[in-house]
C-alpha cells in the first residue's frame, strides 16, 4: 500500500484507487486494513472515493446480472445428464489402460532403465560375478515394484489410448468443417554427430482431396533437410502429407514388430500439462529406420506438439525434432488458391485425379516445393518506409505482409486513379523483386469486383468528415461560458474532434507497424532494417505527441478547473524492440482511451450526459501519461 | 492443508476432496456433484471469453474430466475451484486464440473496425443482443482488467486471479482498480 506518514506520523495519507478496491475486498494485510481503515474515518475525500468504487462494483453487478442471468444459460438438469455420460466413458477408457499400463514391456523398460542408470551398459553386465547379478535383480525387482506403482499413479493413459485420443481430437476439430484444411507450421531440427540444422516448415493438407503442399519458410539448406525428413517419414510407414500427427505416429508403431514404450507426464512452457510417449523399436533396425520416437501430446486438447526420431545412420545416429509453432484448421474456401496449384502444369496433366488416387497420394513421395522468390522482413521494413514515404500508411488500407508461400504482399484500397498511380509509383524500387506482389485497387476497382462476387461493397477507409450539429454536446455548458457564439463553440468542438482522430491515425499506423513482426523476427533482423522500422516507429510518435499536446493545449483553455497543470515528465529511454511493442500497444490502449473521452464530449449524443469523464482528473492524467510515453517512443534506441 | 489468504471462500470445496480421501464417497460421484455446484458460475465466466454458450459448456466439461482425471490419480488441489477457473481459462484463451487466427485476415483489412471479428464466428442472434450490452460497457477496458474483473466477480480472491493471469497480487489490484474506473466512466455516460 502507498500510504505515506507524515513527519510527525500521524493519519497516513490518502489511499490509492487500488489500495481502496483492495480494502473493499478485504484483501490487504491486517495491519494495511487497520491503517485504511483509521485514515477513511478521518479524511471526507478518500471516504467518498471509496463510495464511488463501491458504486461502481454495484454497477457492474447489477449489469452483469441483468445481461447473463444464470436463468438465461441453458439449464443445468440436461448439461449434468451429459456430463455424467461423458463422465462415465471417460472413466471406462482410463479403467481400460490402467491395468494395460502394468505390461511386460514397461517392466522390461524399466529394468533397462535401471541398468543405464548404474552405467552397467558400458561394463559387460553379463560377465559380473553372480552375487553382484543377484543383487542387482533383486534391488531391480524392488525399483521396478515402485517404478510400476508409482508410475501407474502418475499416468493413466495407455500408448493407445494417448494416441487414440489424438486422433479423435484431430477428427472433431476437422468435422466442425466442411472442407477442412489443415495448415501446421513446424520448426524441424535435424541433429547429427556434428552438425544442427534447423528449418521452418509448412504444411498444408486439404484433407477432403487428401492432397498437400509443402514449404520450407526459412533456413539454408531447408529443401535438403526436407526431402531427407520425408524420406525417413516413407521408409518408417509414417505419413510425410502429415509429418506431426498421432495417426503417422501411430501407422510407424504399428508396424513395429517388438517395442517398448512408456508415458511420462510432464509441464510444457506456459504451465500446460503434456503427456509424453517414448517408443523403442526392439530387435535389430536397419539404417534408415526409426530406432526410438517421442512424441509430446498437450493434455487439454490432445493436440501433439512435438515429436523426435531418433534415425539409425552410418557413423552415428540421426535425431529429427519436429515442433508445432503454430496450427490451425481453416476451410477449403478461405485458403489461398495457389497453394494447392499444381507447381508444374507438365505433371499435373499426366497425374488425372482419379477415385484411387487417394491412396496413390499419399504413398506417393510429398512434392517439397521451394518457391525461389522468398521476402525477406529486410524486404518487408524496406516496403513499409516507401509506404510510409509516400503516406500511404496512415488511414488508408495499404497493408504490406510476408505471406504463407513467401511472397510479401502490398494489399490495398485507395480513394482516387491518381492516388493509386502514386503509391504505385513510391513502389517503384521493390515492384520488379520478384518476392513482392503489389495489388492495389481504388475503390471503385474494389466495388466492381466484390460486386461480381456479389458481396457487400467494402468500407472506405477515408477521413470521416466531421459535423457538429449545433445541438447539445456534452461539453455544452464549458464551450458555452468559454466561447462567445454558438459557430465558434461549434467549430472549436469539430477541430477536437477532428485532431483526435488524426492523432488516433497515427496510434493505428504505430500499432500495425510494431505488431507487423514477431518478437522473434524483430531480434532476427539486421540492423540496418531494424534501425529503419525504429525511425517509421519514431516518426509517428512524433506525429502523435505533436497532435496530442496541441489538443491537450487547447482543451486546457476550456476546462482549466479540472485541467491539471503536467510537468512534462521524462521517462527513461527505450532501447529494446520487445519493449517498442509494448510500449506502443500501452499508447495504443492509453490513446483510444482518450480519444473515446473527446468524442464523448464534443459530439451529440441523443442521451445527456450530466457528468462527463472529460472533466475528471483521471482524463487530463491519462492525456500526459500518453505523451510521456509517446516521447519515451519517439526517443527509443 | 488451509491456503493463508483473507478471502473465506478459498476452501469451500475441501470437504468434498476430503470426502474422497476418507473414502466416504467416489471420485466419480464427487466431480459430479462439483459439476451440478460449479457449473452455472463457471460457465457464465467462460462465456464471456468465448460467446457461445454450445463452447462454453463444452469447454466446462472438459475442465471437469480433468479434474476427474487429477483426483483419480490421487492428486491433491488445495483449491478445486481456483484450479477448475485456471483451466477453464487456458482452455477459453486457447479457443479464442484458434478462432482469432482464423479472422486474421479480414483483420488486418479492416484493422479499424471491431464489424469484421463478428461475422466469421457467428453466435446466435439473441446471444449477440445480449452480450452486446455488457460488451459496451466493457469495450474500454484491456483484456488483463476485463480478466480481472469478470473473474472477481465470480467470486475468486486476488491471489486466485494472480495464478490464473500469471500476474502479481498487487496487479491484480491495480487492473481492477483502473477496471472499475474505466467501467464507471462508461457508465456515468449512459445513464
Amino acid at each position: 500500500m502507498k500510504t505515506k506518514h507524515n513527519n510527525d506520523g500521524a493519519v497516513p495519507r490518502h489511499l490509492e484507487d487500488d489500495d481502496l478496491v483492495s480494502y473493499l475486498d478485504g484483501e490487504l494485510s491486517r495491519e494495511e486494513q487497520e491503517q485504511a481503515r483509521l485514515h477513511l474515518e478521518s479524511c471526507w475525500g478518500c471516504r467518498s472515493l471509496l463510495n464511488v468504487a463501491q458504486s461502481s462494483i454495484e454497477n457492474f453487478m447489477r449489469l452483469r446480472q441483468e445481461t447473463l442471468l444464470p436463468g438465461d444459460l441453458p439449464p443445468s438438469g440436461p448439461a449434468i445428464d451429459v456430463f455424467r455420460r461423458r463422465l462415465a466413458e471417460h472413466n471406462a477408457s482410463a479403467q481400460g489402460q490402467a491395468r494395460f499400463s502394468l505390461d511386460f514391456a514397461r517392466v522390461r523398460l524399466a529394468l533397462s532403465r535401471f541398468t543405464q542408470s548404474l552405467q552397467f551398459e558400458r561394463l559387460a553386465f553379463t560377465d559380473s560375478p553372480f552375487a553382484i547379478r543377484a543383487a542387482v535383480f533383486l534391488f531391480a525387482g524392488v525399483i521396478i515394484a515402485a517404478l510400476a506403482i508409482y508410475s501407474n499413479r502418475v499416468t493413466t493413459v495407455s500408448a493407445s489410448e494417448l494416441l487414440q485420443r489424438a486422433s479423435d481430437a484431430q477428427a472433431a476439430s476437422l468435422r466442425s468443417m466442411a472442407e477442412p484444411v489443415v495448415h501446421q507450421k513446424l520448426q524441424v531440427r535435424r541433429r547429427a554427430l556434428r552438425n544442427e540444422v534447423s528449418v521452418g516448415w509448412e504444411v498444408w493438407t486439404d484433407m477432403k482431396n487428401s492432397r498437400s503442399r509443402q514449404f520450407v519458410t526459412e533456413g539454408e539448406s531447408g529443401a535438403g533437410v526436407v526431402h531427407d525428413l520425408a524420406q525417413v517419414l516413407q521408409a518408417n510407414h509414417m505419413d510425410p502429407q502429415r509429418p506431426l500427427s498421432a495417426a503417422s505416429y501411430g501407422l510407424w508403431r504399428n508396424a513395429l514388430a517388438e517395442k517398448q514404450e512408456e508415458i511420462t507426464r510432464t509441464k510444457l512452457l506456459g504451465g500446460f500439462d503434456a503427456l509424453t510417449l517414448r517408443t523403442t523399436a526392439v530387435g535389430s533396425v536397419n539404417a534408415g529406420q526409426i530406432t526410438e520416437a517421442v512424441l509430446v501430446v498437450r493434455v487439454a486438447d490432445w493436440r501433439p506438439i512435438e515429436q523426435r526420431l531418433s534415425i539409425k545412420a552410418e557413423g552415428g545416429g540421426v535425431i529429427y525434432e519436429l515442433t508445432e509453432t503454430a496450427s490451425e484448421v481453416v476451410s477449403l474456401a478461405h485458403v489461398n488458391p495457389s497453394i494447392f496449384a499444381e507447381p508444374f502444369a507438365s505433371t499435373s496433366s499426366s497425374q488425372p485425379e482419379t477415385p484411387n488416387s487417394k491412396l496413390e497420394t499419399r504413398n506417393s513421395k510429398p512434392e517439397i516445393v521451394t518457391p525461389a522468390p522468398v521476402a525477406t522482413a529486410e524486404l518487408e521494413v524496406e516496403v513499409l518506409r516507401l509506404l510510409n514515404q509516400a503516406g500511404a500508411d496512415l488511414g488508408e488500407q495499404v497493408s504490406a505482409k510476408r505471406h504463407s508461400d513467401g511472397l510479401l504482399r502490398v494489399e490495398g484500397i485507395v480513394e482516387t486513379e491518381a492516388r493509386k498511380a502514386e503509391i504505385l509509383s513510391a513502389l517503384a524500387p521493390v515492384r520488379n523483386d520478384t518476392a513482392v506482389r503489389v495489388d492495389i485497387k481504388t475503390v471503385a476497382e474494389a466495388l466492381a469486383e466484390k460486386r461480381r462476387q456479389g458481396r457487400d461493397a467494402p468500407r472506405s477507409a477515408t477521413e470521416q468528415k466531421v459535423e457538429i450539429e449545433s445541438g447539445a454536446v456534452a461539453a455544452e455548458a464549458e464551450l458555452r461560458s468559454y466561447f462567445k457564439s454558438d459557430e465558434e463553440a461549434r467549430q472549436f468542438a469539430a477541430r477536437m474532434v477532428s485532431r483526435s482522430q488524426r492523432a488516433m491515425r497515427h496510434l493505428y499506423a504505430l500499432r500495425r507497424l510494431s505488431n507487423q513482426f514477431s518478437a522473434e523476427e524483430l531480434r532476427a533482423l539486421e540492423s540496418e532494417a531494424r534501425a529503419k522500422w525504429l525511425s517509421l516507429i519514431r516518426s509517428h510518435a512524433r506525429a502523435y505527441l505533436q497532435e496530442a499536446s496541441g489538443l491537450r493545449r487547447e482543451l486546457q483553455l476550456i476546462f482549466s478547473a479540472t485541467a491539471q497543470s503536467t510537468g512534462t515528465q521524462v521517462g527513461r529511454a527505450i532501447d529494446d524492440p520487445a519493449e517498442v511493442v509494448q510500449a506502443v500497444e500501452r499508447l495504443f490502449e492509453l490513446g483510444s482511451a482518450n480519444d473515446r473521452v473527446i468524442l464523448l464530449a464534443f459530439t451529440t449524443s441523443s442521451e445527456r450526459s450530466t457528468v462527463t469523464a472529460i472533466k475528471t482528473g483521471a482524463f487530463w492524467q491519462s492525456l500526459s501519461a500518453a505523451e510521456v510515453l509517446a516521447s519515451r517512443i519517439q526517443s527509443a534506441q | 492443508m488451509m491456503q493463508s489468504s483473507a478471502f473465506p471462500l478459498v476452501n469451500a470445496f475441501g470437504i468434498e476432496i476430503d470426502d474422497i480421501r476418507r473414502g466416504n464417497r467416489g471420485v466419480e460421484e464427487v466431480v459430479t456433484d462439483l459439476y451440478a455446484k460449479l457449473r452455472t458460475s463457471l460457465l457464465s465466466y467462460v462465456y464471456h471469453l468465448v460467446g457461445s454458450t454450445r463452447d462454453a459448456e463444452d469447454l466446462v466439461q472438459v475442465a471437469f474430466l480433468q479434474l476427474f482425471d487429477q483426483l483419480k490419480q490421487g492428486n491433491d488441489i488445495q483449491n478445486v475451484r481456483g484450479w477448475l477457473y485456471r483451466v477453464v481459462h487456458n482452455l477459453a484463451i486457447e479457443q479464442a486464440r484458434r478462432h482469432d487466427r482464423r479472422g486474421s485476415l479480414l483483420h488486418k483489412w479492416f484493422a479499424d473496425s471491431s464489424a469484421s471479428a463478428t461475422e466469421l464466428v457467428e453466435p446466435a442472434e439473441e446471444d449477440l443482443i445480449r452480450r452486446e450490452q455488457i460488451e459496451k460497457a466493457l469495450e474500454v477496458l484491456n483484456e488483463r482488467e476485463r480478466h480481472s474483473l469478470m473473474l472477481r466477480a465470480e467470486g475468486l480472491s486476488y491471489q486466485e486471479i494472480a495464478e490464473i493471469l500469471e500476474i502479481s497480487a498487487k496487479s491484480v489490484s491495480v487492473y481492477l482498480a483502473r477496471a472499475l474506473k474505466k467501467f464507471e466512466s462508461r457508465h456515468e455516460n449512459k445513464t
